[in-house]
């Protein structure tokens, strides 16, 4: 159930990113990816017709360009402090919910946790790396980022 | 006229594309309010006055259901539209957002003309209209 889940994260998260963001994401392996020195590793929780998480890993970079890309930034222009990881608390908000819509259905009904960013240790890419419900991007032809959608299933009311 | 917007959302980042989108739209604004959840928001509609509130769900310390609920409790529905701009595609929650009062629902990511469009139907505000 969760490989079939995590196959729907192949088409949304390319969505989400061109629409929110303007920024195109190639799949790729997990294990072809270096590890972004500088990055971010942002998580969300969902409960209600069934419950799990969801996890990205990115470069600090890209969450910028993100942030610059969706306020029509010029280039020049500085980001507030700060806006590079709501950038990407935001996308991954967006993403979860409309994974959670293409993977359940529109009668399922979920609660999202705000979600979280902390700094991306190489541990934790490592993991991703490894894990079987992760789907990796190239984005924009240059930053790497990991995807991992954890469905538990067990009373899922599908 | 000038219209008071009450945009309320945890991101900063979508509060102030949500903003800029308004200021592009060609609508006439007064004042554009800035709330992080929907406690937030309940305390600006109590001092200001607010034309249109634009609304996410998913927020920490009040979500926007519950921030909803309130503003019907209170009436304020009646008088003041609200539109969800959210990632929730659920048709029962917008189903009970509606039996209470919520005009219309925008689902993120959104594109500018959406909700530039959806503001003017909700205000009256389409040319020719």
């Amino acid at each position: 159930m969760s490989a079939e889940a995590c196959k729907t994260l192949e088409t949304v998260f390319p969505d989400i990113l061109q629409q929110a963001a303007f920024a195109f994401g190639e799949p790729s392996a997990p294990g072809d990816l270096p590890f972004p020195e500088d990055g971010l590793l942002g998580g969300i929780r969902f409960s209600g017709s069934s419950a799990g998480s969801v996890q990205i890993a990115a470069p600090t970079a890209l969450a910028g360009e993100l942030a610059a890309n969706a306020l029509g930034l010029e280039p020049g222009d500085e980001l507030v402090p700060g806006h590079a990881e709501d950038a990407l608390r935001e996308l991954l908000n967006i993403v979860c919910g409309n994974l959670l819509t293409a993977w359940a259905g529109e009668k399922a009904v979920f609660d999202l946790t705000p979600p979280e960013v902390a700094p991306l240790t190489e541990a934790a890419w490592k993991d991703l790396a490894g894990s079987p419900n992760v789907r990796a991007f190239i984005v924009d032809g240059m930053h790497s980022v990991m995807l991992r959608f954890n469905p538990d299933c067990s009373g899922a009311a599908q | 006229m000038s219209l008071n917007v009450l945009i309320v959302d945890d991101s900063a980042t979508t509060r102030a594309i949500i903003a800029k989108t308004l200021s592009i739209s060609g609508l006439p604004l007064g004042e554009i309010y800035q709330a992080g959840h929907g406690k937030e928001a309940l305390e600006v509609v109590d001092k200001c006055w607010v034309d249109l509130i634009l609304a996410d769900i998913n927020m920490p310390v009040m979500n926007g259901v519950e921030m909803v609920e309130r503003l019907h409790a209170r009436g304020v529905l009646a008088s003041v539209p609200v539109v969800v701009v959210s990632t929730d595609g659920s048709a029962a929650r917008q189903e009970h957002l509606k039996s209470l009062g919520v005009r219309s629902f925008v689902r993120k990511p959104f594109a500018p003309e959406l909700v530039r469009n959806i503001v003017q139907d909700l205000l009256g505000l389409k040319k020719g209209a």
